[in-house]
């Protein structure tokens, strides 16, 4: 058996099921933030639950980053708020219970591991040395390496040490595991839900690879162009979604189905297929349903969201 | 002090008591640091060798008061014989030693060169996002590291200052001897102020350009900018002891003790400093040496001047000066480092 | 100790992968009653998967009356589903052991013996999972 740290009871750990249950960790209102070339965030808005582990999904320049940023403090928003834990977000620093890691895993290059757990030591309020130490050794960090010779998996992993070391109660990570290979994503991965159980961590990752993370998060907040487009529990959110696949020249039975639920419509000389947000009263004849994966979902919602643009 | 971290959470699951972010500034700026701090520890020990020098070679000639053989009155200087013998001696020492006043540009160029080091380096490896993101607030992180960077350094060039101030006095000041002494901006507070607002320069370029090559590049040329105003400037911010002869004829030599020589000049008959030319027709006519002071004179005379002058700067004007020029270095630096803070909160991401 | 194997592509979801891997644990008698499950933690840092999807798996598997979670102590068999039939000891499995090996001595391969003993398999279960 391997190292246990609290034999957690399974049963009685808070998961998000019991949503909508008391004060969210955090809740963006109405956020927007703008830059000299226009919105990257504009009118989002959305809350996570103590304990959920969230996929921020969306394409590049959606506006994730931005909004993981303005919630660390690290920059300001043109309008609307974010909270942590009930207090507003203002400056920097960032709420205590807050850790936030950039796409890029910043660190002190030139420093050895010891000496970047030692600055991070210090420059902490809070610090769980002995975590930090664990997780560096679990990563096989070697403590005299310096930064700048570590590989890209093993510095994710000495980064997201220095944060799991704060003891936050809510990470914010962006893009963890781009750049990583297969072995070192899994391995991040595995790190981060491991301590996620043991301490009831609230995650917030962002990607814009949907199935990187799809088995990993139980909720999903999906931004196109600045706006909240699609959130939920990912299982309500692929529940609500029903895949319909009808001949192709059934033009009735296409017109049968509620226009303003649909979501994204092919067409082939032989078949159309419908992703519809929502359930049919009742199924053209000749047509048959289907439960869509996430990835459809997902895919379905950012092809919506284009043609939108496009319109 | 002893918990400079800015969250309100004191626990630490640790047990040790937080060193914080003044630990951490200054791990990280220890290699710079030291440099810097060596390069003045070298200047200063130039410094002393040479103050050494100097008094043993009038010691060993027997002269007890160094400032008495080359300090006048702003009108005439009686020079003995054994002066006059040492002044040529220290002439030979010196040699090496000319360029010994140049040194006023270390400690402005080792201000320029760490400021803007120490946040382009910061941007250019993004680590100020790990550094923000950690419990120190961002003005508490810069006030932090700008103030472990600055404070050992401003207070060994005030150090080095001081002891620039010391040798000089010890032999008089006048620059005009063959020794190239130091001079008004290597005195006390004067490289301080100066490494100070070069340093503030330098934090103020490694915001903008958030590139350290050409922060560096930037700052030192600020630095040096600055240092050529000090330089060719301090004479009209401080009060200046101003000698005039009689008339034309009258020799104007060494200021009095402990006291540096600015300049000299002409004036015309309303007292006005005049430029002249030395393109007379009166040299034309000039038989030998002998008369060439009066030639010059009557080449003067003929451009309207009517009196020589002598200008210094005496010892108790120059604290005035330097608390004039400190004020001016503290106002620039603030508003530098203001400049600089501003940038890294608004670069912040 | 049983290990979970979660298949991304399988179009299963993750918690009834870990049901079902459970269930054929207990019948191969793999998992026994008083046996414990690994905790949450360990079957994540594993698998990589969330942490919720585990325990609503155990929490399936508590419902079906299989499991049980102890506060404090973690989740435990409290029913097995192995019966003295479905064990390679018992007569049918040697007689099925003697089959095998009379096919592989009539040079089969293994992939033909399994598809000789799925089709066979589906012709007499017709209501075969999908």
């Amino acid at each position: 058996m391997s190292t246990m740290h609290h034999e957690a009871d399974e049963g009685t750990v808070a998961g998000p099921g019991g949503s909508g249950s008391g004060e969210p960790i955090l809740r963006v209102t109405d956020a927007g933030r703008k830059y000299r070339r226009g919105w990257a965030l504009r009118h989002c808005s959305f809350a996570l639950q103590p304990g959920s582990i969230t996929a921020l999904v969306g394409p590049n320049g959606a506006g994730k980053s931005t909004v993981l940023a303005a919630a660390a403090g690290l920059l300001r928003l043109t309008e609307g708020e974010i909270a942590v834990a009930g207090q507003v977000v203002r400056s920097l620093p960032a709420h205590p219970d807050l850790g936030y890691l950039a796409q890029d895993k910043p660190l002190y290059r030139q420093y050895s591991v010891a000496d970047t757990l030692e600055i991070g030591r210090h420059l902490n309020a809070r610090w769980d040395s002995a975590l930090a130490h664990r997780l560096c050794e679990d990563a096989g960090l070697p403590p005299k390496a310096r930064v700048r010779t570590l590989s890209g998996g093993q510095r994710t992993r000495l980064a997201l040490a220095l944060v799991l070391a704060r003891r936050p109660s809510i990470v914010l990570l962006d893009e963890p595991l781009a750049d990583l290979d297969p072995l070192a994503r899994r391995e991040v991965q595995q790190t981060l839900l491991a301590e996620t159980v043991d301490s009831g961590l609230t995650v917030l990752l962002s990607s814009h690879i949907v199935s990187e993370i799809e088995d990993a998060c139980d909720h999903l907040v999906l931004l196109t162009g600045g706006t909240v487009t699609l959130q939920g529990s990912i299982d309500d959110v692929v529940d609500r979604h029903l895949l319909l696949t009808g001949p192709g020249d059934d033009e009735t039975g296409l017109g049968l189905l509620p226009s303003a639920d649909i979501v994204e419509l092919r067409r082939t000389p032989r078949q159309i297929t419908v992703l519809l947000d929502g359930q049919p009263t009742h199924v053209p004849q000749g047509w048959s349903t289907d439960r869509p994966t996430l990835e459809e979902v997902v895919i379905g919602h950012l092809r919506d969201a284009r043609s939108a643009v496009v319109r | 002090m002893s918990a400079p971290a800015a969250v309100s959470v004191p626990e630490r699951i640790d047990g040790t008591a937080p060193r914080g972010a003044w630990w951490a500034a200054f791990r990280l700026q220890r290699s710079s640091l030291l440099v810097g701090l060596g390069v003045l520890a070298v200047m200063a020990a130039l410094v002393l060798w040479h103050r050494i020098a100097v008094l043993n070679l009038y010691a060993d000639n027997g002269i007890i008061d160094p400032v008495a053989c080359q300090a006048g009155n702003g009108r005439s200087v009686t020079i003995s014989d054994e002066c006059a013998r040492v002044l040529g001696l220290q002439s030979d020492l010196a040699g090496p030693w000319q360029q010994l006043k140049t040194l006023w540009l270390v400690p402005s160029i080792i201000g320029a060169a760490t400021g803007a080091a120490l946040f382009s380096r910061e941007f250019e490896r993004r680590s100020q996002v790990f550094a923000l993101t950690q419990s120190v607030g961002a003005l508490r992180w810069f006030a932090t590291k700008v103030t472990v960077g600055l404070v050992p350094l401003v207070a060994a060039s005030i150090g080095v200052g001081f002891l620039f101030e010391w040798t000089a006095n010890a032999y008089g000041v006048a620059s005009w001897t063959p020794i190239e002494a130091p001079v008004f901006p290597d005195f006390g507070f004067v490289p301080g102020a100066m490494l100070l607002v070069s340093f503030a320069v330098g934090v103020a370029a490694s915001t903008v350009l958030r590139q350290s090559l050409g922060a560096l590049l930037v700052s030192v040329a600020a630095a040096l900018g600055l240092l050529w105003c000090l330089v060719f400037g301090y004479q009209y911010l401080g009060p200046v002891e101003r000698v005039t002869s009689s008339d034309l004829s009258e020799s104007l030599y060494a200021p009095p003790p402990r006291a540096e020589f600015l300049g000299t000049g002409l004036l015309d008959r309303t007292g006005s400093e005049i430029q002249i030319s030395y393109d007379c027709e009166a040299f034309e006519n000039a038989r030998g040496l002998s008369e060439t002071d009066s030639v010059l004179d009557r080449c003067f005379a003929s451009q309207g001047a009517t009196q020589k002058f002598v200008d210094y700067l005496l010892l108790t004007g120059r604290a005035q000066l330097t608390w004039t020029l400190s004020g001016i270095s503290a106002a620039l630096s603030a508003l530098f480092l203001a400049i600089g803070y501003a940038l890294l909160r608004r670069r912040a991401s | 100790m049983i290990d979970f194997r979660i298949d991304r592509r399988a179009g299963t979801p993750a918690y009834l992968q870990i049901v079902e891997q459970t269930r054929q644990a207990l019948l191969l008698g793999r998992l026994q009653v008083g046996d414990k499950l690994p905790t949450a933690r360990e079957v994540v840092a594993s698998t990589a998967i969330n942490p919720n999807t585990v325990l609503k798996a155990y929490r399936e598997l508590e419902r079906e009356g299989l499991v049980q979670g102890r506060v404090g102590a973690g989740t435990f068999v409290t029913r097995g589903l192995a019966r003295s039939e479905v064990d390679v000891e018992s007569p049918l499995g040697i007689a099925l052991d003697t089959w095998i090996a009379r096919a592989k001595g009539d040079g089969l391969e293994r992939h033909e013996l399994e598809a000789l003993t799925k089709a066979l398999l589906d012709k007499n279960f017709e209501t075969g999972r999908s």
